[in-house]
């Protein structure tokens, strides 16, 4: 979003608590998108189209794998580490024999979760002239034009959930095949 | 307990301060003269009348704003003639501006019920644009001179325009015999920067924009005629006007009252010289002795 929004953008923040079933709000809240906001600061450095929307997004994604490999990681039960510690396993050995195998499932909760977030945010990049999906909801909305928002939304959708079910596949052989070696 | 209420009290008192009664809700869409236009009417309607109004920015399209004024969600926005061009109702294609202007006055009031004023002076149309370079190195003036390089230039234009029916790509295509390199859609905020940094070669610019003069940017003539008029308007629910008579002549200050010169410098002062929305109309309403 351009500059002159900026200066909006609190301002509309502390009008919606006021009115939370109002539909303007959530139109406000597109133009005013962060996403949004964050890929048209990239504009000066990285310029239009993929780059910049690809570097965005690789910084939203960021978070919330870190978050979730972080809790993966913490959730090890302190007496495996111990024991670890004391069958002699240094810390990588810890790391990719222990902690990273019980912390796999919340892990790969997170990418997945993550790949989700990020095929429908890719929809927004059609404002940096990136084109994709998105390209056929923006301007749908732009010209009035339900079948394209609709075809545009639908075929983002069914791209994350296929995405997500992959993964999900991926995951259980994973799974399988570490917890099949752990117990040889 | 008692820390707790005052809290919630102030909530539900600017809850039901928001939720319509006597306020006016005023819509603007992204772009600078959209906003300026709806703190004018926001600052004329709260001096002259009993009511008080609120204005709602950047909703991102202008089919929006119709939709936002038949929920009830709004009672107040600026519309364009060429907005008929968008789907809203069967029209004639045509570019005389009279003629755009009577469809969308007629059609609006019986597909929608809003009235749509007489215009604010100003039009704002799509306009190519490019770098005052490029206009040198290749002597363009006008679209027409642009169809012997437009293979080798890159066009961005706004998140609509290529979709668009009556006056979008293909029809432009047809119209001046020509398409480019390739197109690239972002929002209508980008597209200044976007030809200035030489990440496209021309662009689809809307005429009004300040920061065509500030990047320094050559607008081309639309030499045969293809771009509809876009004068903008106020454009109100025929339901507030009937329930808040007074409203009529408060809408009615501002018909006439610009030019495209007139707005553009308004818009700089936002775009340019960073200044606030609200501070821009207001000030100017008081130059004009309107706010007394």
């Amino acid at each position: 979003m351009c500059r002159d929004s900026d200066s909006n953008y609190s301002k509309s923040t502390a009008t919606y608590q006021g009115v939370t079933d109002d539909h303007v709000y959530d139109r406000k809240c597109f133009s005013n998108h962060p996403n949004h906001r964050l890929i048209s600061l990239l504009l000066p450095l990285f310029g239009i189209g993929m780059r910049p929307a690809i570097f965005a997004l690789f910084l939203y994604s960021l978070l919330p794998l870190l978050r979730n490999t972080y809790a993966g990681i913490q959730s090890v039960d302190e007496h495996v580490v111990i024991a670890a510690k004391g069958m002699g396993f240094n810390t990588f050995q810890r790391l990719y024999k222990i902690e990273l195998p019980i912390a796999f499932p919340y892990i790969m909760s997170g990418i997945r979760l993550t790949t989700v977030y990020i095929i429908s945010w890719t929809t927004l990049a059609a404002l940096i002239g990136a084109g994709g999906l998105g390209d056929f909801i923006v301007s749908g909305i732009g010209i009035n034009n339900t079948y394209l928002i609709v075809t545009g939304a639908i075929a983002a959708i069914v791209l994350a959930l296929i995405t997500d079910l992959i993964l999900g596949k991926l995951e259980n052989r994973t799974y399988k095949k570490s917890k099949a070696i752990n117990a040889n | 307990m008692k820390k707790s209420i005052l809290p919630l009290g102030a909530v539900l008192v600017f809850a039901a301060g928001c939720g319509g009664g006597d306020t006016i809700e005023i819509g603007a869409q992204t772009y600078t003269e959209t906003k300026i236009i709806a703190y004018m009417n926001e600052a004329l309607i709260e001096a002259h009348t009993d009511l008080s109004a609120d204005v709602t920015p950047d909703i991102s399209a202008s089919p929006m704003v119709i939709s936002a004024l038949e929920e009830d969600e709004l009672d107040i926005g600026l519309l364009y003639s060429g907005e008929v061009f968008n789907n809203h109702f069967e029209v004639e294609e045509t570019n005389d501006p009279d003629a755009v202007l009577q469809m969308a006055k007629e059609g609006f009031d019986e597909h929608f019920n809003f009235r749509w004023f007489d215009p604010l002076g100003f039009e704002n149309t799509y306009i190519m644009t490019v770098r005052a370079e490029l206009a040198d190195e290749y002597g363009l003036e006008t679209v027409s001179d642009v169809e012997a390089v437009a293979d080798e230039l890159s066009l961005g234009v706004d998140t609509t325009w290529l979709e668009r029916d009556v006056d979008g790509y293909q029809s432009f295509v047809d119209h001046y015999g020509f398409s480019f390199a390739n197109t690239n859609s972002m929002d209508i905020n980008l597209v200044y920067s976007a030809v200035a940094n030489e990440e496209v070669d021309i662009v689809l610019a809307y005429s009004t924009d300040p920061r065509l003069i500030e990047y320094d940017l050559v607008t081309l003539e639309d030499d045969q005629q293809f771009f509809p008029p876009f004068d903008a308007s106020i454009v109100a629910k025929n339901e507030t006007l009937e329930e808040y008579p007074e409203l009529e002549e408060v809408l009615n200050t501002l018909t006439g009252m610009f030019d495209e010169q007139a707005i553009t410098e308004l818009s700089y002062e936002v775009d340019i010289n960073n200044r606030s929305e609200r501070d821009v109309a207001r000030e100017y309403l008081e130059e004009q002795g309107l706010l007394d």
